[in-house]
């Protein structure tokens, strides 16, 4: 059986948002009405007057829109941090868990103190999109449909039938009570809902030079066959976007939305980009990162459908709200592996056999997923795996980066605002974490760039800053270096990127992280190396590359930490096991020093007598990190 | 078609949106919502399109077509429904009901704002709007700057000395500079927004740059970090952005305040018709006289 709580539906009374801005218009004469209010003219002619795309001379940015170039750029890059996972009501769960902000609040809320974002990406769940909108608008011509009814009723058996198992199905369908014949209904108000999407996105940009925030248009695609979470957040590089999500129900298995993505995106004319990020491999049950060629007739086809892959899939997720998906202890012997889990999951290396949660599988984490990408790179001859890595949050309260530990509030409205109730969830949630990028600049084109390149890291919230670099000519005291970034750029290739061949017999790459605190000093850095045999075995392992056991520790009853550690780490490592003939991944992990997690917050807000059980149980402190998208060698013979 | 006329054509006239709608709610409540046909409040009348509605949501849950037996239980269960329903209301077991208060509140909030005549805002109204709100709509002060760090922890207790060593070969060569301190992952030229500045070096670090003058080299400065040599680059300060480039954004801000303003005022003009007695000890709630 799913849980409910594996697809975010959660029970609860609803509250009484209103959707006021994307009201089905198809209900309307509002649609068939030309603009024609005065005021308006002058600026409709402007917009629709031919876009001038900016060229930037230094050759730093490809611009695909109509923008100032920004006044502050670094050709060393500078790190911005963001959520590129965030609901609002405008998803049907997160309206029945009561959530009123919209994609307008979420913009206002990730740009305010003390969050101050600088991008942000709301991603709304596709499916669903128009449905929550005609039940929740008195007056459209759904509202009072029975499906609508239950939905507003939150009667949480049959809510949850009407809508989320709808999810889990392998051919899914929509209701037609609600959608009317060919779903024109529905598929009318979701795009209303789209366009206020896309209209929320562009107000909260900054197309000036001060280049203050960006904002991405994005939806998530909300696939579950089976329970399994196949749910990827889409992201457009500009303003220039499909006339509708593709969701779910167009595209029941991932093949399809990357075939729609290319299709009605990357070959449609007008510079659309679009990338896929999955996320919450760690609850897919084997899934996510399977590698299957639906209807593949031989071996070319096979490539193609890896190539699409990897060219719309660059990144994953690593951890969110619903725990993280870097390693789990049983298919990892690494200690720093036991953080933030989803719990309730055995490491029966589930293969889709088992259903929704209780079964983890080695690839559903990024060490096994990077792994079996390289083993298909020799096989095929295409890695449809070469992901790098972001964090986000996941909040379905419209409240983007809210990530500080003592700040969690709960993410699925009213569902876990009450701390006893967050504290007995099963599985409990966390805050999430924030998207990394190195970029140039703070635009769009900047942002996406550098996701397309994977020069992204993720980090379970704090805001570290952390680069890496592989090469082959590095000096080993390259940390003495106060140029460390300028050697890193010039003599090597950062995160995300292919080393070269080694450039003579018997060269062994060698890796330079450096990595500055936020608010917290650090503690250790690891480099992990994932590498596959000849007789095609992977094996990983994890090296510390810089700081080390400290004296650092928190007390959880007063929160208040002791001892020290680093403000900035740096180190450099050689593989002195490289075997040229061998393809290698290797990315690196930046550990905090011990803090309180934010059940400790919870839990002493209780009066001894009162505390919920839970908190005999759960994990009371956590050590917050950062990791890094991870730098490739291919292997040559 | 362009995007933004695509937005525009949809979302640029809510008062069509708002008006259609408001009208719609009683319209569309009586031929759908209202299960049964209302005339005299003793009579129930089954219309045949009804029992359509009910057969089509039968199909729809079994996925087969209701025969006559199953019809007959359809009816009966509507009128069933209909006659507890007004005879609840006619005790008044509807009063007290969260569920039905919130679902009846949402409806008339709903159609209060719907009723709000919201003409399209006049450039001038919009700069007024901009004027009133100017923090939401100024862009951050920011400093752009150079810094060579000395790590703390890296150096111990000679970071400061190394650095005061640092600042006087810098004074004699300029260019030295770029060669001395130590490495970060953030790198040595920023530009950031004050608050952005202390996040990343601790507080009151922002304040002590804005004090430094431009263009030299000046320090120690102490952070979280270690200890610092700076040299302000420029100082940009903040400016209200214009109205051309906030036109959208000052339009949809200022009919959403509009929009809130009119519903609450329609509210609180139904309050005044309503005498509201409260226990001594408690609270008056907001608005009330």
């Amino acid at each position: 059986m799913i849980s409910y709580r594996s697809l975010l539906l959660p029970l609860s009374l609803v509250a009484v948002p209103l959707a006021c801005d994307a009201v089905d218009a198809s209900a309307t004469d509002a649609r068939s009405t030309p603009a024609t209010a005065p005021d308006t003219t002058a600026s409709l002619a402007a917009a629709s007057a031919p876009a001038a795309i900016p060229v930037d001379p230094a050759g730093l940015v490809a611009y695909t829109e109509d923008r100032e170039p920004c006044a502050d750029r670094n050709p060393l890059r500078n790190a911005y941090y963001g959520d590129l996972h965030v609901h609002t009501r405008y998803s049907f769960d997160a309206y029945l868990a009561g959530t009123s902000n919209d994609p307008f609040d979420a913009y206002t809320l990730a740009q305010a103190d003390p969050v101050n974002l600088d991008f942000a990406g709301v991603t709304d769940h596709g499916e669903y999109l128009g449905e929550t909108q005609l039940c929740t608008t008195p007056g459209s011509p759904a509202y009072d449909s029975a499906p609508c009814a239950i939905f507003r009723s939150n009667a949480d058996v049959l809510g949850f039938a009407t809508f989320g198992l709808a999810l889990a199905q392998q051919d899914p369908d929509r209701s037609e009570t609600i959608c009317g014949p060919d779903d024109a209904t529905c598929l009318d108000a979701a795009g209303d809902a789209w366009s206020a999407t896309q209209l929320a996105a562009e107000l909260a940009y900054d197309r000036s030079d001060a280049c203050e925030f960006t904002s991405f248009v994005a939806y998530e695609y909300t696939g579950t066959t089976g329970g399994a979470n196949l749910h990827r957040n889409v992201v457009f590089r500009n303003g220039n976007v499909p006339a509708l999500p593709t969701s779910y129900f167009e595209a029941p298995v991932p093949q399809q939305l990357w075939q729609a993505l290319e299709a009605d995106c990357l070959d449609a004319p007008g510079g659309c980009d679009v990338l896929a990020i999955p996320h919450n491999s760690n609850a897919s049950n084997g899934q996510m990162f399977a590698l299957t060629y639906p209807d593949a007739a031989d071996v070319l086809e096979q490539a193609e459908q890896a190539s699409r892959r990897a060219a719309l899939e660059p990144l994953m997720e690593i951890i969110q709200h619903k725990g993280a998906s870097e390693c789990r202890p049983g298919f990892s012997a690494d200690e720093y592996c036991d953080f933030e889990l989803l719990d309730e999951q055995d490491p029966c290396n589930g293969d889709g056999s088992g259903s929704g949660l209780q079964c983890a599988a080695r690839s559903d984490y990024l060490r096994g997923a990077l792994a079996g990408g390289l083993a298909e790179g020799q096989d095929l001859g295409i890695n449809p795996l070469k992901l790098g890595v972001i964090a986000s949050t996941d909040t379905h309260n419209g409240v983007p980066g809210v990530v500080d530990e003592s700040q969690f509030e709960g993410h699925v409205g009213d569902t876990d605002d009450r701390r006893r109730d967050r504290l007995n969830d099963v599985p409990t949630f966390g805050p999430g974490g924030l998207a990394g990028v190195w970029a140039v600049e703070n635009s769009r084109d900047a942002i996406f760039e550098a996701m397309q390149r994977r020069e992204t890291f993720g980090t379970s919230g704090p805001r570290i800053a952390v680069r890496l670099f592989g090469g082959w000519d590095f000096e080993p005291a390259l940390c003495s270096d106060p140029n460390l970034l300028e050697v890193g750029y010039a003599q090597g290739v950062p995160m995300g990127s292919d080393l070269d061949e080694p450039p003579v017999q018997g060269a062994q790459p060698r890796f330079v992280l450096v990595a500055d605190q936020d608010q917290v000093p650090l503690q250790r850095a690891h480099i992990i190396k994932i590498w596959v045999d000849a007789q095609g075995q992977t094996h990983e392992e994890v090296y510390p590359l810089a700081g080390g056991d400290n004296d650092a520790s928190v007390d959880p009853a007063t929160c208040e930490p002791t001892g020290s550690g680093a403000d900035t780490l740096c180190g450099v490592w050689t593989d002195t096991n490289f075997d040229p003939t061998v393809p290698a991944v290797y990315y690196a992990r930046v550990l905090e020093n011990p803090t309180c997690r934010w059940s400790a917050y919870d839990c002493n807000s209780f009066p001894a007598l009162t505390r919920p059980r839970a908190c005999d149980d759960v994990a009371q402190v956590i050590q917050e990190r950062a990791w890094t998208s991870p730098v490739w060698y291919g292997g040559s013979l | 078609m362009d995007l933004r006329q695509r937005i525009r054509g949809k979302f640029r006239e809510p008062l069509l949106h708002f008006v259609a709608i408001g009208a719609m709610i009683f319209g569309v409540d009586r031929a759908l919502g209202g299960t049964v046909e209302v005339n005299d409040p003793q009579t129930l009348h089954v219309t045949a399109d009804m029992v359509e509605v009910l057969a089509a949501r039968h199909v729809e849950k079994t996925g087969r077509s209701p025969d006559a037996a199953t019809r007959r239980a359809l009816v009966n269960e509507l009128v069933r429904g209909e006659v507890l329903q007004r005879q609840a209301r006619a005790l008044g077991l509807d009063y007290g009901d969260l569920v039905v208060q919130r679902r009846l509140a949402q409806k008339m909030e709903f159609l209060l704002e719907s009723q709000a005549k919201l003409e399209p805002p006049t450039d001038a109204q919009l700069l007024q709007w901009r004027d009133t709100h100017p923090e939401r709509y100024r862009k951050s002060d920011r400093l752009r700057f150079e810094h060579r760090v000395f790590s703390t922890q890296r150096r111990g207790p000679t970071a400061e000395a190394d650095a005061k060593i640092a600042l006087a070969q810098i004074a004699e060569d300029p260019d030295s500079a770029a060669t001395l301190g130590d490495p970060s992952a953030h790198g040595s030229n920023l530009s950031l927004d004050p608050v952005a500045i202390d996040r990343r070096f601790g507080p009151g670090f922002a304040e002590r740059l804005q004090q430094l003058p431009p263009k030299d080299w000046h320090g120690p400065i102490s952070s979280r970090r270690g200890v610092h040599l700076v040299r302000v680059i420029e100082r940009i300060p903040g400016e209200l952005a214009s109205l051309d480039e906030l036109r959208e954004r000052l339009r949809e801000d200022l009919l959403r305040d509009r929009r809130e303003r009119a519903r609450e005022a329609a509210i609180e003009a139904l309050m005044e018709g309503y005498q509201i007695e409260l226990d001594p000890g408690v609270l008056e709630p907001e608005g009330v006289a």
